[in-house]
């Protein structure tokens, strides 16, 4: 496992998020209940949910996290996705990045 | 239950003054005015629809505001306001019962948050029923109008009243608002069929509603589940076409096409996945009526109807 810089943000999941899910195959919908908003998530950030189930990660540990799920070496373009689905989750009020080291 | 037609025009009239309690499916509505007008349109139009009881309580409260004779002589529009007094709409004499119609769908629309309300026509066959979700123009009216008269019994043609978790489908079977080329289509295909008036000049064209079949209103405390889920789309210039839809898709408009999706929070998103689970969900590309029934036909298991 790479050592996050220690300036890197890490993330984790809204510890105050309430959500129920519905799911048909790698579509889900998790409904906030704090908000009332209905959020369809694919696959992809879903993954992102379950690596910070344990408590707060860095992009490098949810990049390993996931690339492990996958079997699938380290790239740029999945390492971006990664940023960009942290990024919208952030703004749905789903995950939050915390201070840093 | 009595019906309305029961009452003499003069009692109708009498009534009215008074406060008449009409039945619609699952909601009393309460109709007051002294104009004549009011009692007209009703007695006219609503003859198969169950009276209430006076002490009933009424789910809204739709009043035909007292004209004076200087307003009457100027011929003033007329104005239905609801319980609170306020004025709620205005119309031409000649335009009563669209604003009555569209006053109804309001006190629904805006207080029957007990139910999960989709804006869809619901139409029933053998306990199963067929919900048609639709933007304006997707030709749902149209299509609901002609299969109510081809063997399915109409629930609705604007609300689709979703009781609980069990998805219990109440129906609320109303006149059906057909809009322009829509009315002289289904008066053509459909000759044994009643309509009120045309009513040029409305927000969407002109509008004529059609009464629903007798036997449709005596069933209207009839319940149904939901079977299927066909999302038309009316394009004359299009060969028509059934495609499967993913349940996410139909999950993500059912809860867009929701009157009150957001005011029941929890409740909606369970009721609607729970719907999305029972369903068969479709959309429906069609360029004319027999088309749609027979593709219709072929997915409900049903036979065509003469």
């Amino acid at each position: 496992m790479r050592e996050s810089p220690a300036h890197e943000p890490r993330w984790r999941a809204d510890p105050a998020a309430d959500l129920l899910w519905q799911r048909w195959e790698e579509a889900y919908f998790a409904f906030d209940m704090r908000s009332g908003q209905t959020h369809f998530l694919n696959q992809a950030a879903v993954s992102v949910l379950a690596a910070l189930a344990a408590g707060p990660q860095s992009l490098d540990a949810i990049e390993d996290a996931l690339l492990r799920q996958h079997g699938a070496e380290p790239d740029s373009a999945t390492r971006e996705a990664i940023a960009d689905t942290l990024r919208v989750m952030s703004s749905l009020g789903l995950v939050e990045p915390i201070p840093s080291r | 239950m009595p019906t309305l037609k029961r009452l003499s025009f003069s009692e109708l009239h009498a009534r009215c003054a008074d406060g008449l309690n009409l039945r619609l499916g699952p909601f009393v509505m309460r109709l007051v005015g002294r104009d004549r007008r009011l009692a007209q349109c009703l007695y006219d139009y609503y003859p198969d629809y169950p009276l209430a009881p006076d002490d009933s309580f009424a789910d809204g409260e739709i009043r035909l505001l007292g004209q004076s004779l200087v307003a009457r002589a100027l011929r003033r529009p007329l104005c239905l306001g609801l319980e609170d007094g306020v004025p709620f709409t205005e119309c031409a004499p000649g335009a009563l019962l669209a604003h009555l119609e569209w006053a109804i769908n309001w006190c629904v629309a805006s207080r029957a948050h007990h139910y999960l309300m989709l804006h869809a026509a619901v139409i029933e066959r053998n306990g199963h029923a067929l919900l048609l979700p639709g933007q304006p123009g997707a030709g749902k009216s149209t299509l609901c109008a002609w299969l109510i008269h081809r063997g399915w019994r109409l629930l609705s043609d604007e609300f689709t009243l979703i009781r609980d978790r069990e998805l219990t489908i109440d129906p609320l079977p109303r006149l059906i608002p057909l809009k322009n080329e829509s009315i002289a289509l289904i008066r053509e295909r459909v000759p044994a069929a009643t309509f009120g008036p045309c009513i040029p000049g409305t927000r969407k064209g002109t509008v004529s509603h059609l009464s629903p079949p007798l036997d449709h209103l005596r069933r209207m405390d009839q319940t149904a589940r939901p079977r299927w889920v066909v999302f038309p789309q009316y394009d004359a210039d299009a060969s028509p076409e059934f495609s499967a839809l993913h349940p996410a898709e139909c999950f993500s408009q059912l809860t867009q096409n929701a009157f009150n999706y957001t005011l029941l929070g929890q409740e909606a998103f369970e009721r609607a996945g729970a719907l999305t689970d029972a369903v068969d969900a479709w959309r429906l590309r069609y360029c004319n009526l027999q088309q749609a029934e027979a593709l219709l036909n072929a997915l409900t298991g049903g036979s065509p109807t003469c």
